[in-house]
């Protein structure tokens, strides 16, 4: 289904082992390791419930890195010398790509799509990601503060862009984590202005469940 | 940096060849039931996360119920065909949603079928429920 249409899914995680082949790759939960797994079976159990923990999304805030290219809007990519910005509809987030040779800071505050640098491979622009705050989630789940995530972007067809995303995390993955996001060109398609926080009327109680604002009759 | 080096120089927008994430949760809603509602639009909120439709919906009884129903935000419903304008106070409308599971009155919209007989879908339902 195209992004693009605006439509949504509900997958939290790894909805359920049997559909899990069926999602796409950025959709499946890393294999993780120790209290990072039973974490996860944790957030997957409570989302079976529909009491999903933590509903970043239902409070506003950013998904983040990696979860970022998921959308679920949108994309933007504008590029100088020096750097390439991105934007994604959903709540005017942009990353910035720094592309001028700088290394990544020596003390990072952790921010919610970390800190990129870039450079050329040929034609394949690789991306080096580090910084990225504790809350954000691969595909659904926890990572650690050591999460390191490497991009290769090429483009794969002429109206078509693939991001292959490898994602690091000694501390709480199993074995790095691979996801490819594809993406269509939409020539004719302008970026609109999207404040998630102009009327939210969905609030997350304390047992992190979602519900809708009924206006008072 | 060399022109050569710009993948990223083709004018426009990008978007995901696949399904994304819900803003949020949908389990407060019921998606299995379906519920149709024929009222009058007290007002239509054009806004994001989501766009919502308030109606006034009569009971058969004389007393008139109102309900709120949460739609898609307007980035999906505008490139759906849908505009601010779509919906105007005191239109009667008849919609279809996926009701609240705690019996109070409101749901998520499924699609609306406007005075004038065209319907719009509602870039709203999960393509892929929660398990």
């Amino acid at each position: 289904m195209d992004r693009q249409d605006g439509k949504d899914v509900a997958a939290p995680g790894r909805a359920s082992e049997e559909s899990d082949a069926a999602l796409p790759m950025y959709l499946q939960a890393p294999v993780f390791k120790g209290e990072y797994e039973a974490e996860r079976k944790k957030i997957e159990a409570l989302s079976r419930k529909g009491t999903p923990v933590e509903d970043s999304g239902a409070m506003c805030l950013p998904q983040g890195m990696p979860a970022f290219w998921g959308g679920p809007y949108a994309f933007e990519i504008l590029q100088t010398d020096k750097q390439i910005n991105i934007s994604q509809e959903w709540n005017e987030q942009t990353r910035r790509i720094y592309i001028d040779g700088r290394p990544h800071p020596k003390d990072y505050d952790p921010s919610f799509n970390g800190h990129s640098i870039g450079h050329w491979e040929g034609r394949v622009l690789v991306v080096d990601t580090i910084g990225i705050r504790a809350e954000t989630k691969v595909a659904g789940a926890h990572h650690s503060d050591a999460l390191h995530i490497v991009e290769r972007i090429r483009q794969s067809a002429p109206d078509a862009l693939e991001v292959e995303m490898t994602a690091y995390d000694p501390k709480a993955f199993q074995q790095p984590w691979v996801a490819i996001y594809p993406l269509r060109h939409k020539p004719d398609m302008e970026l609109q202005e999207y404040s998630c926080e102009e009327n939210n009327r969905n609030q997350v109680d304390e047992h992190g469940v979602t519900h809708a604002t009924i206006a008072p009759k | 940096m060399s022109k050569r080096n710009s993948l990223f120089g083709l004018a426009g927008a990008w978007a995901l060849a696949g399904p994304a994430l819900a803003h949020h949760s949908f389990a407060m809603f019921d998606s299995v039931a379906e519920i149709v509602l024929q009222g009058t639009v007290t007002e239509f909120q054009w806004t994001n996360p989501h766009t919502w439709i308030e109606l006034d919906v009569p009971n058969g009884t004389g007393e008139v119920v109102h309900w709120s129903i949460e739609g898609g935000s307007t980035l999906g419903l505008s490139r759906e065909g849908w505009h601010r304008t779509t919906l105007q106070r005191g239109d009667k409308i008849t919609l279809v949603a996926h009701p609240l599971k705690d019996g109070s009155h409101g749901g998520s919209l499924m699609g609306v079928t406007l005075a004038n007989g065209q319907h719009l879908g509602a870039s709203i339902r999960p393509a892929t429920p929660a398990k």
